[in-house]
């Protein structure tokens, strides 16, 4: 009997595991050997767009941007809505709720077809905020896919002779999505109640400052037309306002009361005024948006500055958060937004937009199962991995279209390598310091076979440099320290003074171990990562160790300059623009970056200081030519330095869509200047069945 | 008996105040708070944050004083007022955000509850009763399997079976259309259907070792004298199997649902999260991983009390069950 038991045990486990490792054989494609990433669709995806491929024998390089994307402007003559809109019947006519005729923004990019109204774009979110309001965000102005600045909720802007003051124009006749006029009132209301006094937690932003650091007077001209002056001249407010701020606004007529009151808590002369000042504030709050918050901080924060996240707020985006119970909260299972009845903009034809009537976000626990769910047609869109390419090459069940998109950090962000420059222990300092040090870590590392092995082949060999498309590229810069030279790495790490011991690791030349250790965020993959690159630091007698820790760690410890050395750093280094964003490459200029670490401007020595200095140049150079010459000095300065080190070329961020979601830019470029996929304008898309 | 019950519930007190300031003590253990993990993850969607906008968030959160100070406010607020704190995650009470997800939590994990024991009973019966059967062996095996195999694993080869079979991804206990519309009658059917997934996988689970249970048990009382003495005396074999047998068998049973009252609470959570269910554990792990301290506290409490509770109650059953525990108790 018991033989018996062990048989059937026997061919069940057998049954299991043949199960479980079965080969998927279905004619998979596998990456070329460039490293090209565009893909086919699965075979059942018929009517499926393919991007064109950028495949050039470095292959895979973000797309770049056609320099002339600016479209011809049309004459729209007649205006049309949603159905959905007509049939609800209380709205009116489209004209009456749009902008006057000769200011309502037509979207007539060349990819655009003229869609069709109707259907819910179905999302996954594991998280609100940013997820669902980076798609939708509208600034006073916008950024195009090529780094340009256009009008958007501003219809057009003039600046004086020396820069200190902004006149922007508005569009007469535009509305709140609860109907009420937007007017130049709300954005000077916003700046001068919520931005001076602080009230949404983030006060005046950089953008409002000028070069003494004091706040910019924002004035009110007519209805349509408000100015920003500044005391010392400010060349760049159109570019950092939709960088730092982006919305230059609040409805007034909705926080007027809850903004009095709040001031009111704010300056009230003991406890028990403030305490019934911030009673009346959460009220007056809960009156609005139905949430009830924990004090009158907390109102602010979320309703002026995560204000898409809260139902009952009037906003100018193409969507609002429903109001209806159970649809209406970020942190509930299921919600959605739904089609603003007063949205500004139109298509070529004059059909107002969106076409799609609502976004709808089921809450899930992980990236994957929204991976799973757009695999049977439950989810239209997410950005994926390199690799769930070939999962949805496999499983998926309806036809979805990839679309591969440039990324703005500096090569891999997965395979970045941060020295914390301003580290305390001397040693390391100078060793970091040392541009022979970085460079051995650098060469010692064979690219070709690494790049190969942690992208499954998508992805060819790079190093931390700008890719094709983003300012100060290089082909130079990119393969800069790339070749592989064990022997010449020894040699450099010699030349650092570093004496080889006889463990077969070099040390400190007085003695002490030399020891690089390495931490990751966990579940990141960088484990992994580590794990195929410690065998190369061995051969070049590299003693490392690495340990991951979550990402709140990671950051307390970048705080508390603890952090020697990271793979896949939380801020990696990079941008599109070295001038729009110089965050991850200057300096000070953010916390969190590992390999800048604490440093300042009064820490910092050579190459650095000057870095932070031609930065302090930027800020108060007027000419855009020259603006670019000096950022172009403090590329040079990243390139001669190579600061931080990279082994793999960007991967591009890749869309999978649904197929029937039609208008989808196939090139753009991912990054939080540009709000993400917010560059791909969503009010845009239509669902084509 | 009264007084006994009276004892244990006083006791209660400081087991409970003892646990609330371990749980708290170690939920603030880790480095950093939730300001730091909300700057986290903010931070990775793009935003920027300032030293001076982290201070600003921590003093209005109330982070900036020392851990035992904001352990003496809850415990006050909760004593006091019956407050249980404000979760940072959710931006409201705590209370609202444990009852959102309550009912679902506690329907679906005493759905799956009764059907571990309603499987694992009637199967511990029979193979006690058919020894060394192939249906014993049978019904071992799968038993064995389903406590061998993690749940995370089982759930996700079965959806990914279910999703090769019908193409449609089953994650999650609401479709869409049911979150979009709310529950209407029209949906049970489905409903049901996206319930026999965690269903299996979770009540598989626990099923083995009731069964395994039951079976020792019962083999063990009828090889007692007083079953022979059933026997000789002619009475039936259901009569022995389900009046005597069976009574006494029970005993271990019964002590292991202690432990179910706080599993109906929270439900379990690796699978859970596999499976995208709308219920209490998720929001557990979510709340301690990003150190939403007060949330996680007041969950971690509750199932403290459900424990202790559980522990009492099952006491009580085993005495009202087994006259024997009754009489040792009155000697």
């Amino acid at each position: 009997m018991k033989k018996t038991l062990a048989l059937i045990l026997a061919l069940a486990m057998v049954l299991a595991l043949a199960a479980c490792g079965k080969p998927v054989d279905n004619g998979t494609k596998t990456p070329a050997d460039g490293g090209t990433t565009t893909t086919t669709p699965s075979d059942n995806g018929g009517g499926t767009t393919t991007p064109p491929a950028d495949s050039g024998a470095d292959g895979g390089e973000p797309a770049t941007p056609p320099a002339d994307t600016t479209p011809e402007p049309v004459e729209v003559s007649s205006f049309s809505e949603a159905p959905f809109i007509t049939n609800l019947g209380t709205y009116g006519s489209v004209e009456d709720r749009l902008p006057v005729k000769d200011d309502v923004m037509v979207e007539n990019d060349s990819y655009l077809e003229i869609g069709t109204y109707g259907g819910e774009l179905k999302r996954t979110a594991s998280t609100g905020n940013w997820n669902a309001g980076k798609p939708i965000e509208e600034g006073l102005f916008r950024f195009r896919a090529d780094g340009t600045i256009e009008p958007n909720v501003a219809k057009s802007w003039e600046i004086n002779e020396d820069s200190t003051v902004y006149t922007v124009h508005l569009r007469e006749g535009m509305k709140w999505s609860d109907g009420e006029p937007f007017t130049a009132e709300d954005c000077v209301w916003f700046y001068n109640q919520i931005c001076l006094n602080n009230l949404d937690s983030k006060g005046v932003r950089a953008c409002h400052k000028d070069a003494n650091g004091d706040p910019a007077v924002v004035e009110k001209v007519d209805d349509y037309t408000f100015t920003v002056t500044f005391g010392t001249p400010k060349y760049d407010f159109v570019e950092a306002c939709e960088v730092d701020i982006k919305w230059h606004w609040a409805p007034k007529h909705t926080f007027e009361t809850l903004v009095n009151y709040m001031l009111e808590a704010k300056n009230a002369a003991d406890d028990a005024a403030r305490a019934e000042a911030d009673a009346k504030a959460i009220a007056e709050a809960k009156s609005i948006c139905g949430v009830e918050f924990a004090d009158s901080n907390a109102v602010g924060k979320e309703l002026f500055y995560y204000f898409w996240n809260y139902p009952g707020i009037p906003t100018v985006n193409s969507y609002v958060l429903s109001t209806e119970a159970g649809k209406n909260s970020i942190n509930g299972d299921y919600y959605e937004y739904v089609r603003n009845p007063y949205f500004w903009k139109v298509d070529a034809a004059g059909n107002q937009l969106p076409y799609i009537d609502k976004i709808t976000y089921t809450a899930i626990q992980n990236v994957d199962q929204g991976l799973m769910l757009l695999l049977d047609g439950s989810e239209d869109y997410q950005t994926i991995a390199i690799d769930a390419i070939s999962t949805i090459q496999e499983s998926a069940n309806v036809p979805i279209s990839i679309y591969e998109w440039g990324s703005d950090t500096w090569g891999s962000a997965a395979h970045q390598l941060h020295f914390n420059l301003a580290i305390g222990d001397e040693h390391l300092n100078a060793l970091f310091n040392n541009p022979d040090f970085r460079q051995a870590v650098s060469i010692c590392v064979d690219r070709e076979q690494f790049a190969a092995i942690v992208s499954d082949g998508w992805l060819g060999p790079g190093q931390a440099a700008p890719q094709k498309g983003a300012m100060g590229y290089s082909e130079e810069w990119s393969q800069q320290w790339t070749e592989y030279d064990v022997a010449k790495a020894k040699t450099l790490l010699e030349g650092c003074g570093l004496v080889m011991g006889s463990d077969g690791y070099y040390d400190f030349s007085d003695g002490t171990d030399f020891v690089l250790n390495i931490v990751a965020m966990a579940d990141n993959g960088s484990a992994d990562t580590y794990a195929l690159l410690k065998p190369y630091y061995d051969a070049a007698g590299i003693k490392t160790t690495f340990r991951d820790y979550d990402r709140s760690n990671i950051d307390t410890m970048t705080t508390a300059n603890e952090v020697q050395c990271m793979l896949y750093p939380a801020t990696p280094i990079g941008d599109i623009s070295i001038i729009l964003k110089p965050n991850s490459m200057v300096p000070g200029a953010a916390t969190n970056v590992v390999w800048y670490g604490t440093m300042t401007k009064d820490t910092a020595t050579g190459d650095l200081l000057e870095l932070i200095k031609l930065k302090e140049q930027l800020d108060v150079t007027a000419d855009t030519e020259e603006r670019n010459a000096i950022a172009e000095q403090m590329l040079a300065l990243h390139q001669k330095n190579q600061w931080t080190i990279g082994y793999v070329e960007a991967a591009p961020t890749i869309h999978a869509v649904n197929s029937r979601i039609k208008n989808f830019p196939a090139e753009g470029v991912f990054s939080d200047i540009y709000r993400d996929m917010g560059l791909a304008h969503c009010w845009c898309w239509y669902i084509a069945e | 008996m009264l007084r006994y019950i009276g004892k244990r519930i006083l006791l209660f007190i400081p087991t409970i105040l003892i646990i609330s300031f371990v749980i708290f003590f170690v939920i603030q253990l880790p480095p950093g708070d939730y300001v730091t993990s909300y700057v986290a993850s903010l931070s990775a969607q793009g935003e920027v944050f300032t030293e001076a906008d982290i201070a600003y968030l921590r003093q209005s959160f109330g982070l900036d004083d020392p851990w035992y100070v904001q352990y003496f406010n809850w415990m006050k607020g909760i004593i006091t007022e019956g407050n249980f704190g404000y979760s940072f995650n959710y931006g409201r009470g705590v209370w609202s955000v444990i009852m959102d997800r309550l009912g679902l939590t506690m329907g679906v994990s005493f759905v799956i509850l009764l059907f571990q024991y309603a499987v694992s009973l009637p199967v511990g019966i029979y193979c006690a009763n058919h020894q060394y059967s192939a249906g014993d062996y049978i019904w071992s095996f799968i038993g064995f399997i389903g406590t061998a195999t993690p749940n995370f694993l089982l759930a996700i080869l079965v959806m990914f079976w279910v999703y090769k079979a019908t193409g449609q991804m089953y994650l999650g206990l609401f479709s869409t259309e049911m979150m979009q519309n709310g529950m209407s009658w029209q949906y049970v059917p489905e409903f049901l259907g996206r319930c026999l997934i965690p269903l299996f996988v979770i009540g598989t689970s626990g099923t083995c070792s009731i069964i395994r249970t039951v079976r020792a048990q019962m083999l063990d009382e009828q090889a007692r004298q007083y079953t022979l003495t059933a026997r000789a005396k002619g009475c039936s074999e259901a009569t022995i199997t389900y009046k005597y047998a069976l009574r006494s068998a029970l005993n271990p049973v019964v002590s292991g649902l202690a432990g179910s009252l706080n599993t109906i609470f929270s439900g379990s959570t690796v699978s859970a999260i596999v499976m995208n269910l709308q219920i209490q554990g998720p929001v557990l792990l979510a709340a301690l991983k990003s150190q939403d301290m007060y949330l996680a506290g007041t969950i971690v409490m509750i199932q403290a009390v459900l424990v202790v509770t559980g522990m009492l109650l099952s006491d009580i059953a085993l005495a009202w069950l087994d006259p024997r525990i009754r009489f040792s108790e009155r000697g």
